[in-house]
Formats: structure tokens, sequence, C-alpha cells
């Protein structure tokens, strides 16, 4: 049994099998990213005031990708021009004899490269980037004054050299949580006003360190009732296990373990509990890191130790306050932000606001449809896929142009999502 | 593609189109930068510019790179598409419009010409549909009208 | 048109060729009926599926009937055996739980619709009766129909499973409205999304697959205006499934996002639950996922009716003995049902608050589907007339669609108004009009179907006798479960209560036969009478089931190919068809419903017959 016009198009629909089915499957696509753009719009437009997120997003990088899809779309369509006139493959060095392997090598290359630079550079740059609201507009006025005061004096925006903190901060807030355009920029304006006021605009940029407590663990009362079944000699190996003293735990003396980080007390904590001590936690002292609390989205980030938090203040290297350090690179002023002002951060993930995570969402599934792209072109050269163009010619350049169609949609989708998540 | 379209000539012209194109889309995306970089405007502006350049560009990937504009006579293809966007553009709409739609105290009734207009809306628009779908598929398609001119200039390139 | 027919033809002859050196090789067990590409066995996989979840979701709701009418009992015999599998926090000494009831509900809806009808109706029968029926020797793309299957398959695990992982399955109703779908307490509901999206990619394979075939593989001849409308109605759905299902996984994707990662795409900013602010960045719309949800689900309607109205046409062309009436209007109506159908969706939502001019709008495109709905039923009624009809178990199916469509249909038109739908919106009057459309109308098509086409299949005939009374007792009993539900919902009976109302009726025990939202006795007392009309329902599947397999191996062996004396090619081939289908080359040279012909020797010509 042989399906017709797998190769050859049928002569009354001039399409062959393949093309009609590939074009059937991007109408639906069609839909399915036309849903998507659609609640894009309707979230966009619904969206109270300030809140829509948009003008956060590296353009640079938006569009170098943009190219480098285009760039891809370009070659995988080359490679079918190539199999249409029977060039299979060619020298690398003389690239007007290349053939479709030559081309569509490249394509696999500019996709990989698509997905590299949004998998370790665009998505994981924004997981550290973060939004903080503090809890008393003097601090925020305060940590403003400090954070761009360097940059302010030396803004030359307007024209002349140097304005005031509050001045240069309402340039860039007001074209960007504020953007404000069916109101023009006066609303913008008077909507920066009022958060100012209140206190209500957040501090924007990077984590770069934190004081993280060093806890002392003490030892209390052994009680052999509180954990019903633990005898001595467990409770003395517990001790021994964790490197202290057993006799002196066990006479309640009052052993302690001094200065242990968060993990390793938690720990300590939970096998001496288990083997029936009371455990008392305590703030010994602040340990600066100097690093990105990857830790800080869970919830226990917050933990009261012994009356104290767990962190005490965060190092932000905020936005647009480019100074040069002594090595004359230039770097963003950091401030230090105590975490009791602190009342809500958020980092750039999908939970942050509606538009992160339509973006999340969106490029996400895009970014799908480029993997899937991948593995079938990666198909489409090794033998197994290739053995369809030594069998048959025609069959096998029929199943690159429908991957080429498909190819130029994924493209195509992209063409819309650029301007929608980066520009607009 | 069809058959006719496999002439090496052809092909070479495709070819040169290809890059074109490309240089194209590029141009489209700096442009598109470059006018975000250099012009502030409201959105409704923005957005009208933005979008128009990606329709461009995207008409150029649809008509070139995914070679409708040799295609676009078969129906089968093109009834799809056009159908395709026909309830792409009514989900949209009709979303944004129910939404914007909010009832109000000072405006309890329709005027009738609303419902008229629905009702032709509804009426006319599927009915030719229909008629156009049936009186197409009653025939056969022509397939190969569209290969001599694309040919012609061809050739004409070449010379 | 004919010489294009010969042109084709001459290709086929060589194609036909090959396919008698195929038969010769043997393929596993596993390559022929489990992992197999061909048309007929993946059909077969199909409607197996269905019927047993039709079944299955049959047995939810005649589970949930025992709450409705005796609230806070110990179910007998189910009862116990719910407590072992899912616990007895769920079902406390065997008592259904108002949480069980919701996830049976929610359950009962998801899997009648779209792991019950679209796989029995448009997927089983379309996958293989719609090759036959043009003439193709397969789909065109044999190992996507496999993909979509298999697609489908692991969907519906994803959904069995969620049965029994803690807190239970989906409980937000079949609709999953967000924001309750986004912040209800059971992982059921992302296992729900995640089979949904599966399904969806089935449906979306599927129907390129049978828009792919039914365009490019029809047989010479075949052209648009001979296809049997049973196909018409295959194509319309496939068109349906490809362009409304989109969306729904797209909403699909963003309610997994909104559970899963935390976004807020359905969830308004200020949102409470249980007293206490949602941690969510707000600013999402929940009108959003109705939006989309209907976009797909309005079209669903049609989607699960079209196949239906197919098989219909197809049978009673056959048993009248005389061509269908208006074939050219059916297959118009159906184009413009198909399209209407993208237009009609926020009839589902005026409740939510939607504007006059909006409103308006809807209510007209609604008013405006039932249009070419009564034009196909009355094309279909009207074929009746003067024919010599045979009344055998497919033709008594056949022939109660009509009727009951015909009170799902017009009990439909007080929904489409805005003035009376305020009324009866979430009431059981809602129940009961889409099961008068779906459960006497598609799923008695779908028993058509079974009864006409299996001796296709497996060359031998259901029983008629156990056919019929079927039959009677099914017809007898579905109007028993849902006239009453007209009434029940005329006084105000709101849907998904687990004790059938009976709270609600102690609301204002004086004055309980004139007060609004307090129900009469004879009202309450419908949900005892409905409920055991559901169990004679399910005992009256029986015959069906047990006439089903046992016709298999005893069934009364078929003489010829085309027992029914049918026209349609899918009478041609041997009986079962073999892979490939035909065993000569195929043509037509006729319109798909030539029946008594005058001056024709005997009362059919089928369509491959060469005309004089």
């Amino acid at each position: 049994m042989e399906i017709p016009y797998t190769v050859k198009p049928r002569p009354d629909t001039g399409l062959y099998n393949g093309k009609l089915g590939i074009w059937l499957f991007l109408a639906s696509e069609v839909m399915l990213f036309g849903a998507l753009f659609s609640s894009y719009v309707l979230l966009r437009v619904g969206a109270e005031p300030g809140t829509w997120s948009m003008g956060l997003m590296n353009i640079t990088v938006g569009a170098g990708n943009t190219m480098v899809l285009i760039a891809s779309s370009m070659f995988v369509v080359l490679a079918w021009a190539e199999l249409k006139q029977g060039n299979l493959s060619g020298p690398w060095l003389k690239p007007r004899n290349w053939g479709y392997t030559n081309w569509k090598w490249l394509t696999i290359a500019c996709a990989v490269l698509f997905l590299a630079v949004k998998w370790s550079y665009e998505w994981p740059q924004k997981f550290k980037h973060y939004d903080i609201w503090l809890n008393d507009a003097a601090v925020l006025h305060d940590s403003f004054k400090k954070g761009y005061h360097e940059t302010a004096s030396h803004s030359s925006d307007k024209g002349t050299k140097g304005v005031s903190v509050k001045e240069y901060v309402e340039g860039f807030y007001t074209t960007r949580y504020f953007k404000e355009p069916s109101d023009g920029s006066d609303g913008s304006k008077a909507k920066f006003k009022d958060a100012w006021d209140s206190g209500t605009l957040a501090l924007s940029g990077h984590i770069n360190g934190y004081e993280e407590a060093m806890i002392d663990v003490q030892v209390g009362q052994w009680d052999a009732n509180s954990k019903p079944g633990v005898t001595r000699d467990e409770a003395k190996a517990a001790v021994i296990a964790a490197g202290g003293d057993a006799k002196q735990a066990l006479d309640g003396v009052g052993l302690v373990f001094p200065k242990l980080d968060y993990d390793k007390a938690k720990r300590m904590e939970y096998l001496l509990k288990q083997a029936g001590f009371k455990v008392n936690l305590s703030v010994a002292d602040y340990e600066k890191v100097e690093a990105h609390p990857w830790f800080w989205r869970t919830p226990r980030v917050n933990e009261d130790i012994g009356g104290q938090p767990r962190v005490r203040s965060i190092v932000l290297g905020l936005d647009h306050s480019h100074i040069q350090d002594e090595a004359g690179n230039e770097v963003h002023q950091e401030i230090e932000i105590e975490t009791r002002h602190i009342s809500r951060l958020s980092a750039y993930e999908p939970k942050h606001s509606t538009f992160f995570g339509i973006y999340y969402t969106i490029t996400g599934l895009h970014a799908a449809h480029v993997f899937g792209g991948i593995i079938v072109m990666l198909y489409n050269m090794l033998p197994i896929g290739l053995a369809m163009w030594h069998k048959d010619r025609e069959r096998f350049t029929n199943r690159i142009e429908t991957f080429g169609l498909f190819w130029h949609f994924v493209d195509l989708v992209w063409i819309f999502l650029f301007p929608i998540l980066y520009i607009l | 593609m069809s058959d006719s379209h496999d002439s090496p000539d052809f092909l070479q012209y495709l070819i040169r189109l290809f890059y074109m194109v490309g240089g194209v889309l590029v141009a489209g995306t700096l442009i598109t930068v470059l006018i975000d970089v250099l012009f502030h405007m409201p959105l409704p502006m923005a957005s009208f510019i933005g979008l128009s350049i990606a329709l461009v560009k995207a008409g150029f990937v649809v008509a070139i790179f995914m070679h409708y504009k040799w295609d676009k006579k078969l129906i089968m293809i093109t009834g799809t598409m056009v159908l395709t966007f026909i309830f792409f553009a009514g989900m949209m709409g009709l979303i944004m419009w129910t939404e914007g739609d909010v009832p109000r105290l000072d405006r309890a009734e329709v005027h009738v010409s609303w419902v008229v207009a629905a009702a032709l809306l509804g009426l006319v628009l599927p009915a030719s549909f229909t008629f156009l779908t049936i009186k197409l598929l009653s025939q056969p398609a022509p397939v190969e009208a569209a290969v001599p001119k694309a040919k012609r200039v061809a050739k004409k390139k070449k010379r | 048109m004919s010489d294009k027919a010969e042109e084709i033809g001459t290709q086929e002859t060589v194609e036909v060729q090959h396919d008698e050196h195929e038969e010769h090789h043997a393929h596993s067990f596993w390559r022929t009926y489990i992992f197999s590409t061909d048309h007929k066995i993946i059909g077969m996989q199909y409607g197996f599926c269905g019927l047993a979840f039709l079944f299955f979701g049959f047995c939810l709701i005649a589970t949930m009937r025992w709450s409705m009418a005796y609230d806070g009992q110990a179910i007998p015999f189910v009862g116990p055996l719910l407590e072992a599998l899912l616990g007895n926090n769920v079902a406390p000494g065997g008592v259904m739980s108002a949480e069980l009831y919701n996830v049976f509900g929610a359950m009962h809806g998801t899997i009648m619709v779209f792991m019950g009808i679209v796989p029995a109706a448009f997927a089983a029968f379309g996958n293989y009766v719609v090759p036959l029926q043009i003439g193709a020797v397969d789909m065109a793309f044999p190992r996507v129909n496999m993909a979509s299957f298999w697609a489908f398959f692991f969907g519906c695990v994803i959904m069995m499973v969620s049965f029994f992982i803690p807190g239970g399955a989906a409980q937000a109703g079949w609709t999953s409205y967000s924001p309750l779908a986004t912040v209800i307490p059971t992982d059921g509901q992302t296992y729900w999304l995640i089979g949904m999206v599966m399904l969806i990619t089935s449906s979306l394979l599927g129907a390129v697959n049978f828009l792919a075939t039914i365009i490019n593989m029809r047989a010479p001849g075949m052209t648009w205006l001979r296809l049997p409308f049973f196909v018409w109605a295959q194509f319309i759905t496939a068109f349906l499934l490809l362009l409304a299902f989109p969306p729904l996984e797209a909403a699909g994707i963003l309610q997994l996002m909104d559970r899963v990662l935390e976004t807020s795409f359905f969830l308004p900013t200020g949102l409470v639950v249980g007293g206490q602010d949602v941690d969510v960045s707000g600013g999402g719309s929940p009108l959003l996922w109705q939006h989309l949800f209907w976009f797909l689900a309005h079209p669903e309607v049609y989607v699960l009716i079209l196949p239906g109205m197919g098989i219909v046409a197809e049978i009673i062309a056959n048993n009248t003995r005389k061509p269908i009436w208006g074939y050219k209007f059916l297959v118009g109506s159906v184009v413009v049902l198909g399209f209407l159908a993208f237009i009609v969706w926020a009839h589902h939502m005026y409740m939510t608050g939607m504007g006059t001019v909006i409103s308006a709008f809807f209510q007209t495109t609604t008013l405006l589907i039932s249009i070419p709905s009564v034009i196909i039923l009355t094309c279909l009624l009207v074929s009746l007339w003067g024919g010599s009809i045979r009344f055998n178990t497919p033709m008594l199916f056949a022939l109660a669609f009509l009727p009951m469509f015909g009170i799902g249909g017009l009990t439909g038109l007080p929904l489409g108004f805005n003035f009376s739908d305020v009324a009866l919106h979430d009431s059981y009057y809602v129940i009961a009009h889409f099961h008068y459309v779906v459960a006497p109308g598609t799923i008695f098509a779908i028993f058509a179907g079974v009864y006409y086409w299996f001796p296709k299949m497996t060359g031998r005939k259901m029983s008629e006798y156990w056919g019929k009374v079927h039959f009677w007792s099914s017809l007898i009993f579905m109007n028993l479960i849902f006239l009453p539900m007209f009434a029940q919902g005329m006084a105000g009976m709101s849907r998904r209560m687990s004790d059938g109302g009976a709270t609600y009726a102690l609301a204002n025990p004086d004055n309980a036969d004139v007060t609004v939202g307090a129900f009469s006795d004879t009202i309450m007392g419908m949900n005892v009478s409905i409920s055991a009309a559901a169990w004679a329902m399910l005992i009256a599947q029986l015959p069906f089931i047990i006439n089903l397999f046992w016709s298999v191996k005893h069934g009364e062996k078929v003489e010829s190919d085309n027992p029914w004396q049918a026209t349609t090619l899918e009478w041609e081939t041997p009986t079962p068809p073999p892979h490939g289908n035909f065993i000569k080359e195929v043509k037509v040279y006729r319109d798909p419903y030539e029946y008594s012909v005058p001056g024709a020797k005997k009362d059919f010509s089928p369509q491959s017959q060469p005309a004089k």
C-alpha cells in the first residue's frame, strides 16, 4: 500500500500531502499564538497604571536575537534551494559551492545561539534583578539620595549639568513604570509625584550581597520523655556525631556550637531535637556575603532566629546609577538596605507581574518551538534522516520545504514578539 | 511550489531574492530599534509604527521565504489562512469589544441598528462565504496560472 | 472533470498493485493491533476507548445521582469501593462527600466531552469511515494518526491517575473557571490541565490529518459535491477543532502557569481566599479565561453534534431508500454552522456584566445559528417523506435523534436571549438543554453508527432483537431523566449542588410552594425519580455491551459486502477491509445517495457504478 501524493502534488489541489498538512498545522499555530497575543493585549489594556512593567528589557540583546533568527530563517530556505538544485553538501571553504548540509548546520548554529542567549543570559539575568518596595517613605528617599547623588550630579539631562536626585529618578521612572501614553507625559509625572510622596516607588537593581546570620546552637537539658524511645546512648552518639562533648551536653552544663551557618545550624537543631535535647538558636554575628542570594525566594529567608532576622541587610546595585570605580570601570552604585525596612520584594520572575508572566509564557512557548525545530533539523542531518535523500530525492526536498515553512513561522512569531515585548 | 518552478534559472533568481529579503528583515529590525531610541512618542503611534514594520517584515517572510507568492493560487492554503485570520481577528476584536462595552445605567436600550448590523454581518458573511466555498470547490482549481509571469521576470534578470 | 478523473485514476492503478505485494508481510501482534498505523485499527482503538469512557463517565454521574437523591446516606455497592479506593476522608463510610461530588462532576463533564464523544463520534467513526467513503487507501499521515491516538491515550491516563492523588481530581467543573480553579487546593487541577494539553494536541494532529485526507486523498471522480454528507460533517468538524482548540491550549498553558509558577493571568488584584489576601501580583482577568474557554467550548458543541448529524444522514438515506432531500442545502448549512460557531461564544457569559451592545450582537448571532441547524433537521425530516422505511436498529436510533435533537435545540432558544438567560443561567434547565443535544442526540447517533457499521468492521451483524430492546429502554429512560430537569430548572434549582438542593429547599419551609428559591415536594421528589431512571438507564446499556462483544464472534454472518444495500464507497471493500482497503481500482461516477433511481435494475446505484 502506498499513500498517494506524498511526492507529486495532486493535480486538482496543486498540493502534496506534507505541504497541505503543514499549512493546516500553521493555521492552528496562528490561533495558538493569536490567543496569547489577544491575552497580552487584554491584560495590558486592563492593567492598572504603573503595574505593566514594560521597558525593562535589554533591547540590544533582543534585537541581536531577532537578527540571529532572521539569519537562520534565510539559511533554511537557502538549504532548500540548494537541495532543489541537487547540491547535498559542499566544502566549507568555498561558500559559493555550499550545499544543503552547510546551510543547515548554520541554521542549527543560529537556533542554538538563540536559545543559548535566552537560557544563559536573558532569563537568569532577570531572576537576579529585583524590585524592592520599602515600608517607610523617609528611608526610601534616603536610599534614592544615597544611590543617585553621584550620577544625578554628573547627569547631562536637560542640557544643564547636574539635576536633583528627584528629577533624575523621575526621568527614568516616567518612561518605565509610569509610561502612560494615553494621557501623555503629564499624567506620568503626576503619578510619579504621588508615588514619590507616598513612598510606593520601588528600588530596582541587582542584589549583589547580603548579611547573613551566624548562629549559635545552644544545647539545653536532655529529656528522655520529650522523644519517647530515645535512649541515653543514642543521645550520646548524636552529640558525638555533631562534634561536641557528650558528657557536657548530658549534664546540662550548656554546650554551645558557635557561629554556624544557617543550613548547618538548622540541621544540627533537627538532629539534637530528635535525640531528645532542648535546643536554642541565637544570632551571634552577621557575616557579609558578596554573592547573589539564590535562597532569597524561599519563605525561610524571613525567618526569625532568636528575635533576629536571618538576613539583616542586602546590598543593591541600583539601575541607572553608573559610576566609576577606582580602576576606572563603570559599575552600579551600591546601597545597603536593612531588611526590616523592606515591605515586599520580587525578582523579575513570572510571579513578579503580569507582564513578566506573559513574557516568560510566550517566549518560553516560542523557545519550545525552536527546540523542537532543532531536533527535527538534527534528524534531517543524520544518516537516518538523509537515507530518504538517497532513496527519493524529491521526497526529501519536500520534507525540507515543509520543515522550512514551520521554521519561517517560528521566525514570524518572533518578528511580532520583538516589538510587543521589548519595545512598545 | 509546483514543478514549473524547478528550472535552474528560476532557482538562481529565488536565491538572490532570499538574500534581498534577509537584508530587508535586518533593516526592518534596525529601523524599529532606531525609531525607539531616537523618538519618544505616545503608545498608539508607537504601536502603529512598530506593528506596521513587523507586518511588512512578516509579509516578506510569508511571500518570499514561505514562497506563498507562487502558491496563492492554491485555494486550500489561501482559504485556510484567510479563514484563520478572520477567526483570529474575530477572537481578538470581540473579546476586546466585550471587555470594553461596560454596562451603564444611562444606556439601557440598544439601538435597533446594532441588531440589524449584527444580523447582516451574521447572515451575509457566512452566506457569501459558503457560496464562495461551494462555488470554488465545485470546480477544479487552476494551479498553473501564476507561472509564466514569474518565469519571465527570472529570465529578464538573467540577461 | 471526467478527464481529470481519468488522469488520477491511472496513478491509482499502479498503487493498487503495490498493495497486493504488501499483504504478504506479516506484522507482529503489537504492530498490527496496538501500535498500528492503519486507520481502521486506530479508529477501533478510538472507538473502544471512547465507548469505555462514555460508560465510565455515565457511572460517575450515576454515583452522583445517589448523593442528590439520598444525601448523607451510604451508597450501596459502590460506597465501600469508593472508600477503599479513594480513602475514608473522601467517602467516609461509603457516603459521598461534597468534595468527591465536585470531583465526579468536573470529571464527568471532562470525560464525556473530551474523552468520550470527541474520540467516539469524531475520531473513531472519522478514522474508520472517512477514508473508506472517499475511496482512500489510508489517512494522509498514518504515523501522525498513530501519534494522535497515543497523545489522546496518555492524556486519558493522566486524567485517570488524577483521581488517586491526594486531594483528588479537578473539582472546579469541566469549565475550570479561574480564580476557583487556580486557588483550589488540589493538584488534580494541574493534572487536568496537563491532560487537556495532551488531549488538545491529539485533536489538533487528528484534525490536520482528517483535513489533509479529505482534501487530498479523494478517489478519482469524488468531487466535493459527491462527498457523502458524513464526510462533509467530519470536514467541518475538523476545521472547528483545528481553529478553536488552540485558544484553549493557550488558556490551559496560562492557567498552568498560574498554578505552577504563581503568575496571575486569571487572578484579579485584591483577590481574597478564605479571608486572606492571596500572595500574587494580581492584575489578571478572570473573564479572559472564560473568553478563551468558550471560544473553544462553543465550537466544541458543534464538534459534538456534527458527526452525529452526519451518521444520521447516512442511515436515513440508506433506510428510506431514497436520496437525502436537499443535499446542497445540508452542505451549505453545515458550512454556515461551522462559520457562525466561532462568533457566538459569549452567550455563555451573559451573566458576567456584559454591555448591552455586545450582548445584542451575540444574541443576534446566536439566534442566527439556529437557522442552519433547523435547515439540517428539516432536510432530514423531509427525507422521510414517501420513503419505504426499514425500521432496523440503526434506523430507530437515527429516527429518535430527530425529535430529541429538536427538543434540545429549541429549548436552547431561551438561553440564547440574555433576558431569559438571567433566570435560567446555571440551573437544571441548562443541564437538560445540552444533555438533550448530546445524550439522546449525539450518543444515539453513535449507537446508530455502531449498529450500522458493525457489519463492515466484523463481517457480522449485531442482534436486532437486543438492539431494539436497547433502543426502546434507552429512549424511555433518557426522557425520564432529562424531561423533569426542565421543570426543576424553571423552579430555580441550581446545578452543582451535592444534596440535590435539599439545603436550599429548607431555606423557607413554611411557605415552600410559593417562595422563590425554595422547592416544592414535587420538584424535590423528581431528584429520586431522575436518579432511578438514571440507574435504569445504566442497566439498559447492558444489552448493548453484551451484544457488542457477543456479536463479534457469534453474530449473524453477513452474506455480502454490502448488507444494507448502501450506495457509498465503504461498502465496496471486502469485509472486513484489508490493509489498503480496496482490492480493485475505485472511481466515482455518481452522487452519494442514488437510491431508487428510476429505470435502474436495483433500488440502489453505488457511487462506483458507471452511469449509462
